[in-house]
């Protein structure tokens, strides 16, 4: 995917990160958000991955591999969106 | 004569639309002279999309592929030919070969090096996995390279003799420092193939020993592998090659690997390609151009037709599967497609009203032929050519602002199997 254009969005849940999406996309041939059949909303998954929870790294023994420590919520939500085209209102976001 | 007069061939003045030059023989005129433009849709198409076929036809005239399908996936995407080998598509281009168009969702490979990066025969593993460090139980690259398929492989083998005075699981750990995105389930694929091989048993697992592959003997072999296990989220994910060697017993087994992928769901997708990170293959959103415009110049307002064919290679997914969704948004829409109960399912909906038929569960996978009439009063859906459901309710048929194929008008629902072809004409009453 090296060209096309990558950002990386946080906020500090789904909602908020709908809402970044979502007034990004104003004025905008296709938007970042769609409505799903069930009324609710969801980003669209042909440029955008589905959002997901920020955790921390996980720790594992050296010797066994067993896990020592899981992952824990950091508290943020991500999204990564990769466009054709620049997007200066993403850039922002993303604080490119 | 009333077939004619509904024919879209017919602009309203009565004129056949198809150049003279090239009258369709399904009127009862000759063949075409140039076979290159012979006829290959059904009476009455409006639309064809031959996929497997590479050639469409827009109102009895042949298109481009960007005349009638437009997509948007900003990530590459692979897909199979009819002979096995994988082709790699870049951002926004379909992914068509012989078998047909794949409308894939979207999908996230958690093994984060299935591209070997890093790896040297005789030498280092790929970076990122781990190997057991067993006295007298060493595991070695042994080759590299790109297979049949079109994908690279590993070759990785075991030699030696547990030495140790207990039990050992020599191992290669494709996910080390992975933990489970979802509470739910994760499918763990790959193609392992047995070489040569000493001693049977275990091959691969994920996690648990409930979730593995054990070969039944040293035959040389291949094993498309599928395990599916249930996560909870951030719970580790040990996603490895491991052989299991008693006391005094001797190893010397050769496997090639390929096709590493661990992803959420219990479906497994086409191979996503990792080179150090998981990789995501973003959905595809494959809509017909102008299909507002198309739509009402092919009269589809008053109802509409077709024929699909589809190879379907699994039935126990509790996922809709569409071939079409057709209309504005989710309450003024028609779909086909598969339902999360393996009937085929025709809804049609006008402000949230209006039928939906299902015919009886598809008792196998395979290739099927299904045609479908969505007008008012006399709807149908036809498999492999016979009637499976059909109704006389009337109703309103919905705007069709938007023609998505292969998927849900919101992105989820995709068929991810291949649809060979995709026929439209207007109904008959």
């Amino acid at each position: 995917m090296s060209d096309v254009h990558h950002y990386t969005i946080r906020a500090e849940s789904r909602a908020a990160l709908i809402a970044v999406l979502e007034s990004a996309q104003a004025g905008k041939a296709l938007p970042f958000v769609v409505e799903d059949e069930n009324g609710g909303v969801e980003v669209d998954a042909s440029r955008i991955r589905y959002p997901y929870e920020e955790m921390t790294a996980a720790t594992f023994d050296r010797e066994t591999g067993e896990l020592v420590a899981p992952p824990v919520a950091i508290g943020d939500w991500l999204c990564e969106v990769w466009l054709v085209e620049a997007d200066a209102e993403l850039a922002a976001a993303a604080g490119v | 004569m009333s077939y004619i007069l509904r024919s879209a061939g017919f602009a309203p003045g009565g004129s056949p639309s198809w150049p003279l030059s090239r009258p369709p023989s399904w009127r009862g005129f000759s063949p075409a002279a140039d076979a290159s433009v012979a006829m290959w849709w059904q009476p009455g198409d409006v639309l064809a999309l031959d996929f497997a076929g590479g050639r469409y036809m827009r109102e009895e005239e042949t298109a481009s592929l960007a005349a009638v399908l437009s997509t948007s996936r900003t990530s590459p995407a692979t897909w199979l030919t009819d002979a096995g080998v994988h082709s790699i598509f870049g951002p926004n281009v379909p992914a068509i070969t012989d078998r047909g168009l794949y409308a894939g969702g979207q999908a996230t490979n958690y093994v984060p090096n299935n591209s070997y990066a890093g790896a040297v025969v005789g030498g280092s593993f790929p970076a990122g996995w781990t190997v057991s460090v067993i006295p007298g139980l060493p595991w070695s690259v042994a080759g590299l390279g790109t297979g049949v398929d079109g994908l690279p492989y590993i070759d990785v083998r075991i030699s030696g003799t547990n030495t140790t005075g207990t039990t050992q699981f020599p191992q290669v750990n494709f996910t080390s420092g992975s933990t489970s995105p979802v509470s739910g389930n994760m499918i763990a694929s790959a193609r392992f193939e047995v070489l040569s091989a000493t001693l049977a048993g275990r091959i691969a697992e994920l996690n648990s020993d409930a979730t593995a592959l054990n070969i039944p003997n040293t035959d040389p072999a291949v094993y498309d592998v599928k395990l599916v296990r249930a996560f909870t989220v951030g719970e580790g994910m040990t996603y490895r090659l491991v052989s299991q060697v008693n006391v005094g017993v001797s190893i010397n087994n050769l496997y090639r690997i390929s096709r590493l992928q661990l992803e959420t769901g219990s479906f497994a997708s086409p191979p996503i390609v990792t080179a150090g990170a998981p990789a995501t293959r973003l959905a595809d959103s494959l809509t017909i151009p102008d299909f507002a415009a198309k739509a009402a110049a092919f009269g589809f307002g008053g109802g509409f037709a077709g024929e699909a064919t589809v190879d379907l290679s699994r039935l126990s997914e509790t996922a809709y599967r569409l071939l079409f969704d057709f209309g504005t948004d989710a309450p003024n829409r028609a779909y086909l497609g598969i339902a999360s109960n393996n009937t085929v399912e025709l809804s049609v909906k006008a402000a949230s009203a209006g039928p939906v038929l299902n015919t009886a569960v598809l008792g196998s996978t395979g290739q099927y032929t299904l045609e479908w009439q969505v007008l008012s009063g006399n709807s149908f859906i036809k498999v492999n050519g016979n009637v499976a459901a059909s109704s006389s309710a009337t109703f309103t048929i919905p705007s069709l602002t938007t023609g998505y194929i292969g998927h849900s008008r919101s992105g989820g629902a995709h068929l991810n199997d291949p649809l060979r072809e995709l026929h439209l004409r207007g109904a008959k009453a």
